[in-house]
This record gives C-alpha cells, sequence and structure tokens, in this order.
C-alpha cells in the first residue's frame, strides 16, 4: 500500500542538506519507521536531535502513519 | 535621516569626565552594518600597537545593530569589544538581554569608554543626562547583587550591567553581566573595566528610533512572531534551550571531559537539559523581543550551598559539568551561580579549574602551591578556586590569568594540556573527530569560541559510521578519523553567517535552531532602516569584518600569524581515552593541510597574514 508523509527539516539540517526542502511530501512503497525515513532522505541520523510528530518528540523507530507529518530537528549549537 | 539607528554616538572619557555626542557616521553603517562590525571598526581606529589591554589607552565599545530594539524576534542583543586581556588581540563578546535596546533608546548606536576613572564608578545614562558616580558602595560586591542593589537606587526601568570582583581585580577572564544572568561573557572585556574603574552602567532610554516604513516594518515585525510560533522546533527547542544538546554532545564523542581528557562523560545523562526541567527548573526566561525564551531560571540545592540562578547553559554543562566532571545538575547550577556572582565566564573559568585539576593529578602542582588536595569531581574544589581566581589569592593570581599564562608559570609539561587557542580557554566541543570544528576554533578571530563557527555538525554529518559503529570501533581505530575535505568552504561560509547576527544585533538562534529564514531579515532591514540589502550582500560585509579583525590581530599581537593559530599539542599527539572517539586524535599534518586551504581561500599568505589585494578589495589598510 502507497501512503504519503510530510517531512519537515529545520535548522542546522537545511544548512547542512540544501538541496533538500525546508517541507517535502513523499510517498511510500510500505510501512517504515522513522529511523528508515531519515536515512532514505540522505540524511545523517545521528543529525536529528529530533523527531516529533504531532509536537511530541518519538522514538526513531516508530513506523510512521499515513499523511502524518514528521518534524526533525537538528542539534542546537551551544549556548 | 539615518533610519533604524540611534543616530548618535557617545564618548565617555572617564580620566576627564568628558562627554562627547558625534553623529554615528555613515561611512561606518554603510560599511560595517553595527553591533559586531561596528565594535571592530572604532577598536581598529582607535587603538594603536602596543596598547596595554588594562591601561587606561585601552577603550571598551559597546555596540547596538540596525535591528537592535525593534520589535521583531531576538533584537535584545547587545556587542562588547576591546583589546582583550585574554589574548592581547582581538576580542569581542556578545550578549542578550535589555540593555542594547535601552541604549538606543536613549539616543546612542554606540557607547565607547576611555581613560579610567579616578575612582569605582557607575556611568548613569538617563537619555541626554550622562553622569558618573560613586561606586563605592558596591565594592567587591557580586555581579547579580551589584545589579540588585543599582535597581533598587535607580529605578526598575534602568537597564543594568555590571562586573563582579574579578572584573575588578581584572581577572582575564571576567565577564559582563546583566539582567540577573545573562552574560558577555567571552574575551575578558569585563576586565578591561574593572581597570577602567567602572563596576556599572545603567541607561534608561524613552526615545523613539526613527523607522523609514514604521508601519509596515511593524506588519512585518508581528509576521515574524506569528512565523517563528509556527516552525516546528518552536516546541522542542524552547523548554530545553541549549542544554538539549548534552546527550548528543556525548553521543558523537565531542563533550569535553576531564580538561578534555576524553570527549565522553558517562554521568551526562545526570546533567542534561531532562534534568534541568525534572530537578531545577521554576520558570523560562527570554531577552528582549524573544519568542523562544532559551533562558532557563532554576533553584540549585548542594552541600555547599543553594541559589537561584539562570542557566546552566550548554557551554556550562560543558565546562563545569564535563571538563570539572560535576556529575550532578545542581553543583554544575550552582558552581554556574558562583561564577555569575564572582563575574568569571563559566566557558573559561571552566576550563581553567579542570587545567589546575589536571595540574595537581599529574604532580605539576601541589597542595603547597594550592593550599589543599584538588580533584575532578569535587564541587567544593570547583567552588574554593573559582574564589581563589576571582581574589587573585594564592594559586588564583596565576590561574586568574588564563591557561595559556598558568602553564608557562608552572611548567612541567603542562602547556600540552592548556586548552586554549590565542589565549582563549576553549568552549565546549572536543574536536579530535572533527576537523571542521577543530578548524573553526583555531581561526576564530578571538581565540577558541564556537559562536563563529559551529561546523561539529557538518562533521558529524559528512561520517558514514554510525554512533554505535564508533563505540564498538573503539581504539582498535578501525575506522578513519573524519575526513578534513570539504571543511574549509563550510567553516569559511559559517564565519560570515553566525558573526553577521551579531553585526545586526538580533539573535541567530531563531534562524540557526528552528529553521526562520533569513529573507525575513532582509525585508525588515529594509523596512526599518531604508536600505535594500541581500543576506549574500549582508555576509559580504561580514566577510569584511572578518578581514578587518583578522588585520586587528597582526597589528596588536607581535609576532602573529600562523602559530597562533594552533591548537593545544593534547588535540594533535594524545588519543581520546574514552566513548566513541577512543584512539582518535588529529595529527598536526591534518591541521596544516586546512590551514593551508584555509589561508589560500581567505587570501592571506602561508603564514596567515592578510594580503595586500584582500585587504584592498574590502577597502582595508595593511
Amino acid at each position: 500500500m502507497k501512503f504519503v508523509v510530510t517531512i519537515n527539516i529545520s535548522g542546522h539540517l537545511k544548512d547542512l542538506y540544501p538541496h533538500l526542502e525546508a517541507q517535502q511530501t513523499v510517498e511510500l512503497e510500505q510501512p517504515v519507521t522513522v529511523s528508515g525515513l531519515i536515512a532514505a532522505r540522505g540524511i545523517s541520523s545521528k543529525m536529528v536531535l529530533f523527531a516529533t510528530i504531532d509536537d511530541r518528540i518519538v522514538d526513531k523507530q516508530l513506523l510512521v502513519e499515513q499523511s502524518c507529518t514528521i518534524n526533525l530537528i537538528s542539534p542546537p549549537a551551544g549556548g | 535621516m539615518l533610519y533604524g539607528y540611534a543616530g548618535k554616538i557617545l564618548k565617555v572619557n572617564l580620566s576627564t569626565q568628558e562627554k562627547d555626542i558625534g553623529d554615528t557616521p555613515s561611512e561606518l553603517v554603510e560599511n560595517y552594518l553595527g553591533g559586531r562590525g561596528f565594535v571592530a571598526r572604532l577598536l581598529y581606529d582607535l587603538l594603536e600597537p602596543g596598547t596595554d589591554p588594562l591601561g587606561p589607552d585601552n577603550v571598551v565599545v559597546v555596540a547596538t545593530g540596525p535591528l537592535s530594539g525593534h520589535l521583531l524576534p531576538g533584537s535584545g542583543k547587545t556587542h562588547f569589544g576591546a583589546l582583550s586581556p585574554a589574548t592581547c588581540g582581538y576580542g569581542d563578546s556578545n550578549m542578550g538581554g535589555h540593555f542594547g535596546p535601552a541604549l538606543k533608546y536613549a539616543g546612542f548606536d554606540c557607547l565607547i569608554l576611555e581613560g579610567a576613572a579616578d575612582q569605582l564608578s557607575t556611568l548613569v545614562i538617563d537619555d541626554d543626562e550622562i553622569k558618573i558616580i560613586s561606586a563605592g558602595s558596591l565594592q567587591g560586591k557580586g555581579a547579580i547583587d551589584a545589579e540588585k542593589e543599582l535597581k533598587e537606587q535607580l529605578g526598575e526601568d534602568f537597564q543594568v550591567i555590571t562586573i563582579g570582583p574579578a572584573g575588578e581585580n581584572r581577572v582575564a577572564y571576567a565577564c559582563i553581566s546583566h539582567d540577573f544572568g545573562r552574560q558577555a561573557g567571552r574575551t575578558g572585556v569585563a576586565a578591561v573595566l574593572g581597570s577602567k574603574n567602572i563596576k556599572a552602567v545603567a541607561v534608561r532610554g524613552t526615545k523613539a528610533i526613527p523607522l523609514y516604513d514604521p508601519q509596515a516594518a511593524l506588519k512585518k515585525g508581528e509576521e515574524m512572531y506569528r512565523v517563528c510560533f509556527g516552525k516546528p522546533g518552536f516546541k522542542t527547542w524552547t523548554p530545553y534551550g541549549t542544554a538539549s544538546i548534552t546527550g548528543w554532545a556525548n553521543e558523537v564523542g565531542a563533550f569535553p571531559t576531564r580538561n578534555f581528557q576524553t570527549s565522553y562523560a558517562d554521568f551526562h545523562h545526570k546533567i542534561n537539559g531532562q534534568a534541568i526541567i525534572d530537578r531545577l527548573l521554576v520558570t523560562d526566561k527570554g531577552c528582549f523581543g524573544c519568542p523562544t525564551p532559551c533562558g532557563k531560571y532554576g533553584h540549585a540545592k548542594t552541600r555547599v550551598g543553594s541559589a537561584f540562578v539562570e542557566g546552566p547553559e550548554y557551554e556550562s554543562i560543558a565546562t563545569l559539568g564535563g571538563s570539572c566532571c560535576l556529575e550532578e545538575i545542581e553543583e554544575v547550577a550552582y558552581a554556574n551561580y558562583v561564577c555569575d556572582q564572582l563575574g568569571l565566564d563559566t566557558i573559561s573559568a571552566g576550563v581553567v579549574v579542570s587545567f589546575a585539576m589536571e595540574c595537581f593529578e599529574k604532580g605539576v602542582i601541589s597542595v603547597a602551591d594550592i593550599g589543599r588536595e584538588i580533584s575532578f569531581g569535587s564541587l567544593e574544589d570547583v567552588v574554593y578556586l573559582l574564589e581563589k581566581i576571582a581574589a587573585r589569592e594564592g594559586i588564583g593570581a596565576i590561574l586568574a590569568g588564563g591557561v595559556k599564562p598558568a602553564a608557562a608559570a608552572f611548567g612541567g609539561g603542562s602547556e600540552r594540556y592548556a586548552i586554549h587557542v590565542k589565549g582563549l580557554e576553549w568552549s565546549g566541543y572536543e574536536c579530535r573527530n572533527a576537523p571542521g570544528m577543530m578548524l573553526s576554533y583555531m581561526t576564530a578571530d578571538v581565540g577558541a569560541h564556537h559562536n563563529r563557527s559551529w561546523a561539529l555538525g557538518y562533521d558529524v554529518s559528512q561520517s558514514d559510521a554510525d554512533v554505535s559503529e564508533l563505540i564498538e570501533a573503539g581504539a582498535g581505530g578501525a575506522l578513519e578519523v573524519s575526513s578534513p575535505e570539504g571543511k574549509v568552504d563550510h567553516v569559511i561560509s559559517m564565519q560570515h553567517s553566525r558573526p553577521l547576527y551579531d553585526a545586526l544585533g538580533i539573535c541567530r538562534l531563531q534562524t540557526m535552531e528552528i529553521g526562520f529564514e533569513t529573507f525575513h531579515y532582509e525585508e525588515v532591514f529594509e523596512l526599518i532602516t531604508g536600505r535594500r540589502l541581500t543576506w549574500q550582500e549582508m555576509l559580504a560585509i561580514s566577510e569584511r569584518i572578518w578581514q578587518l579583525t583578522r588585520q586587528f590581530n597582526v597589528k596588536h599581537i607581535a609576532g602573529f600569524g600562523r602559530s597562533w593559530d594552533y591548537p593545544p599539542l593534547r588535540f594533535m599527539e594524545e588519543p581520546v581515552t574514552t566513548g566513541p572517539n577512543k584512539g582518535r586524535f588529529l595529527k598536526k599534518e591534518i591541521l596544516d593541510q586546512m590551514l593551508d586551504e584555509y589561508y589560500e581561500k581567505r587570501g592571506w599568505d602561508e603564514n596567515g597574514i592578510p594580503g595586500a589585494e584582500v585587504l584592498a578589495r574590502f577597502g582595508l589598510k595593511p
């Protein structure tokens, strides 16, 4: 089954992956984890400090659901 | 009409008590924007080679930016600068809070302090009324206590900066304090204030700043707030603030631990952002105009003492927690509070204290030198040393100069692990598997400070190995050290983009951390100033400032050049002892390879000296 999710990237991820749009809607062939989705977009998992869905931090092993919006948050650069 | 700026610069000669108010030069605005740009250009023009950083001929410049004090996100920034007593070269530091906007509302883009007062004093700026009053009653008082007393005396509507005992005693890494927990921490500008007998500056401003298109600027500012609130990173950034990076820094092996002997602390989960929320937090605290309050105001109870304190920020966690091995968040917060009251930069102070601990551990200094035994992990020892440093008592008199002069005094090979560049102590990222971040520290104009370029993310993202693979590889070295290839361009790019926010007078965190787009700043800049500049054109101005501060160091530091850009030998010769990057270090050959490329791309010669062509391109003179 194909399903669609929206991915938002922010912070340093925009600088590190300038070829990626800040917001992307992607179509998936089968259920994948958040971690798998990050890898599929070519993003280093180490540069994703938090992944959130509906403003809640989620485990990267969570299976993403149809029509959800996933936000990938990079680590901040100190104070 | 100069829109967006207050239009005036206030110069106070503390020796003669003369005040001079002049127009903000249009050339300065055009070529240097404000904030860091104003500080760099004015210091370059005002200071002669051979100036004593702690003598009356040094000057302190306090500058706001064109976006400071306006109704838009993060517009509360103020920039401070002087010839640094830590490096004897270019020194500056940036601070949030409310001081800059107040200075601008009083009618001044910039404040220049020259000479030295004949007694400890407070400079009071109440719009056009400017006076120097005695600060005798504040002598020896903690920076936070002094601010409280001054606000009680002058009125809550005054914005106040203070120095603590460390600044009065001219400790090379004394910091300026404001708003009960905001600091201009780096490069020892507070020591210069101390040398000028200035305990505090209090400002109340009630004037309007002329705007090119007030209605459109207000509307744009409102839009910018809405955009910030809607950013995905907003709801995760604000609760944790900078401390959220603590766990990550350990996972990638970048957390300075035991005076940078290693880059992983197995107690990191006890001193992270969640620990602050669980065990300290009273309330969030933000700066002027801030939609994303990252300050964490909390209450720390320890066996040594208890205090209300803002923080700790990540950098304080890294240096006081990691490098000194304080394993509980309450201990880190209390050490942070002691630094704040004494007026010590938590970054340098943490590195200096951990350096002393390692020196004692290795037998380089003794109980006779210190007055007691000291060890990593002891809050009592951290507080003991901090108080000695601020008072310049006993071993504190040596440590007050920073790790570079202390290592020269101690000998015994301690310069290998005196963790600094150019005399400024290293901030919170261990770099033996992060060549881009290492180059960032090496080439920063003020010394080892992350604020100029944070290339660690680039290093980490370029590494193919997962953290678990790095841990498994361990000391066997099956995985190569992260490649330096491509790092130079990224570092140069960041050295223009991050300091640009300091020139504009705004906080970079809204963009860097939650993804706020830079085109908003282009638009609001035009509506405020009437001047159209693309982000790229602003970056070109930032590059001019970068070339100027390098040339400043050439002008002021005898023999300045390549040798000033190297990290301590520990990072070039000693492997990391534990954690994900165990066994790794960056050989000098790799660093030289990066420096060669960096200098060439900057237009500098092989010794790192800017060439005539590049200086001419930016309108600078050798």
